[in-house]
């Protein structure tokens, strides 16, 4: 047993993995840069129906995602074994010494398995996440991702101060939403950032230009930076150019692991490196 | 007069800064420095302003902000460290980051609503400060190999921007997850980000492996500017060709 982790845990192995992820992500990037439209229709779906959809079609450009999902499996592994070796070693000596002392080296462990659950947290999300959208209609009833039936009430846009280089252009917009929560309807305002959970999917908003057809506009290469700038300038915009606004459910399980997790492991890492002086023991 | 001026006269005195250093008069250098980043400070926060109604998002603009974060940096380890190092040697890079800043466009990018959040503001705080800690790192790594000095002090700036790379991670995690309900998203700009927190989580393993020398590992820290450079430059310059306001 000891001998299996101490192959599979090899430290060796675990920086030539993390380089080989920064090696196929960069490689990944170019791709991502190269074809926008293509890898941004990843948002939001599973990555096994995406593959089976387009990325087969296109294996081309996208093998890096399998190569990557690989790599990171290994990584999860190495990282385990490697975590087990250490906690093996350590946990006898817990008696020898005072227990902040343990609880510094054992911090790096901690900070490796919490590791190993934002992988895993990661893998839910894209391979069970559930999501649909659609244009927001005042007075229609809409069921999305599982949230039951809901009606959009009135739509109102917050514009910048008139005063301001910004003027005409939204600053924020509110949907009101009605649902039965318990017997009882509920109405509950959505906005941009202030999502609201309905039976465990979140509604939120999202907002696409127009042609003059009244179709949305696929999505510029320009836009990859979040960069939809000129959707919310309104004030610019011909009445059958306005934008449209969407309503968006998303239910991801991996949520519950990711967003716990990602304060975890800020909170044991600053105060693993704040105890070891932020690499001054280090000797060069 | 604009407040673009502030950056001009903070660019020339971190050029001032780095050449009393290479005149041996670091005292002079230094202040020269502190001078810089104080005008520099002020610009920063003259940003907020620059539509006219107060949107912290002009502050964190990280082409301005690297070049503060790097002096800042350099101030902070000055007084904290207790290594001899001539810290304001790195005045220079300070200076070259700063001489692109004035050549980009200085306006804002119109903030859309999902930009509107302290998230948003944290992340490219933690963002940029973290990779001015790897830009420096890798210049005093760099400046070790050239003066065969061993130890330059580069391993603490790698600890220090790797949490504050990390607190990137996350906050750019939550701020995804409130705007778009997802913590990652399929785009050249996440993976890009993971690909610098990747090789700098590889390098913190380093010190476990006895066939990397303190030689290997200063090559490893240079080589690191370039890794930043590579994945955060791209979408720097992509974004020049975006419409801006102020400026």
């Amino acid at each position: 047993m000891k001998r299996i982790l101490d192959i599979l845990g090899d430290l060796r192995i675990a920086f030539w993995l993390l380089l080989s992820v920064a090696a196929v992500m960069w490689i990944g990037s170019m791709y991502a840069a190269a074809d926008y439209a293509l890898f941004n229709s990843m948002n939001g779906v599973r990555v096994q129906d995406w593959f089976a959809a387009k990325g087969m079609a296109a294996i081309g450009s996208t093998w890096w995602i399998v190569a990557l999902f690989g790599i990171f499996a290994l990584l999860g592994i190495n990282t385990a074994a490697c975590t087990a070796r250490r906690v093996i070693a350590l946990w006898p000596k817990r008696s020898e010494m005072p227990a902040k002392r343990f609880a510094v080296l054992l911090s790096p462990s901690i900070i490796h398995l919490l590791f190993i659950g934002m992988l895993s947290g990661h893998l839910l999300s894209f391979t069970a996440l559930t999501q649909e959208r659609a244009p927001l209609v005042e007075g229609a009833t809409l069921d999305l991702a599982g949230t039951g039936a809901f009606t959009v009430g009135a739509v109102r846009h917050r514009f910048f101060d008139e005063k301001s280089l910004l003027a005409g252009r939204i600053a924020q917009s509110t949907v009101e939403v009605s649902y039965m929560k318990d017997g009882v309807e509920t109405t509950v305002p959505v906005e941009f950032l202030r999502s609201v959970s309905i039976n465990g999917a979140l509604l939120q908003l999202d907002m696409e230009k127009k042609k003059k057809s009244g179709k949305p506009i696929v999505q510029n290469p320009a836009d990859e930076n979040c960069n939809k700038e000129n959707n919310y300038n309104y004030a610019k915009l011909l009445e059958e150019t306005r934008p449209q606004l969407f309503i968006v459910a998303t239910r991801d399980p991996g949520l519950f692991i990711l967003i716990p997790g990602f304060a975890l492991v800020i909170l044991t890492m600053g105060w693993y490196f704040y105890q070891i002086g932020f690499g001054r023991e280090e000797k060069e | 007069m604009t407040i673009h001026v502030l950056l001009y006269a903070a660019a020339a005195l971190y050029a001032a800064a780095f050449i009393l250093h290479l005149f041996k008069n670091g005292r002079v250098a230094f202040i020269s420095l502190c001078t810089g980043f104080a005008l520099h400070t002020v610009y920063q926060v003259s940003r907020g302003w620059i539509t006219g109604i107060f949107i912290p998002n002009g502050m964190f603009d990280g082409v301005f902000l690297l070049p503060w974060g790097m002096a800042l940096a350099v101030i902070l380890m000055k007084f904290l460290s207790d290594r001899e190092i001539a810290w304001e040697s790195a005045a220079a890079p300070v200076f070259l980051f700063a001489l692109f800043a004035l050549a980009y466009p200085k306006g804002l990018i119109p903030p859309t609503p999902n930009k509107l959040t302290v998230w948003a503001n944290v992340f490219f705080l933690s963002e940029v400060t973290g990779q001015a800690c790897f830009y420096l790192a890798a210049w005093f790594a760099a400046v070790g190999i050239a003066t065969k000095r061993e130890s330059n002090g580069y391993h603490s700036l790698i600890v220090w921007g790797f949490v504050l790379y990390s607190i990137a991670q996350v906050t750019g995690a939550v701020w995804a997850y409130l705007g778009w309900a997802t913590t990652f998203r399929w785009g050249s700009r996440h993976l890009q980000s993971a690909v610098i927190w990747c090789y700098f989580a590889a390098y913190l393993h380093l010190r476990f492996l006895p066939r990397w020398g303190v030689r290997e590992k200063s090559y490893y820290a240079a080589v690191g500017s370039l890794v930043v450079m590579m994945n955060s430059f791209g979408s720097h310059l992509h974004e020049m060709g975006f419409p801006r306001i102020g400026g």
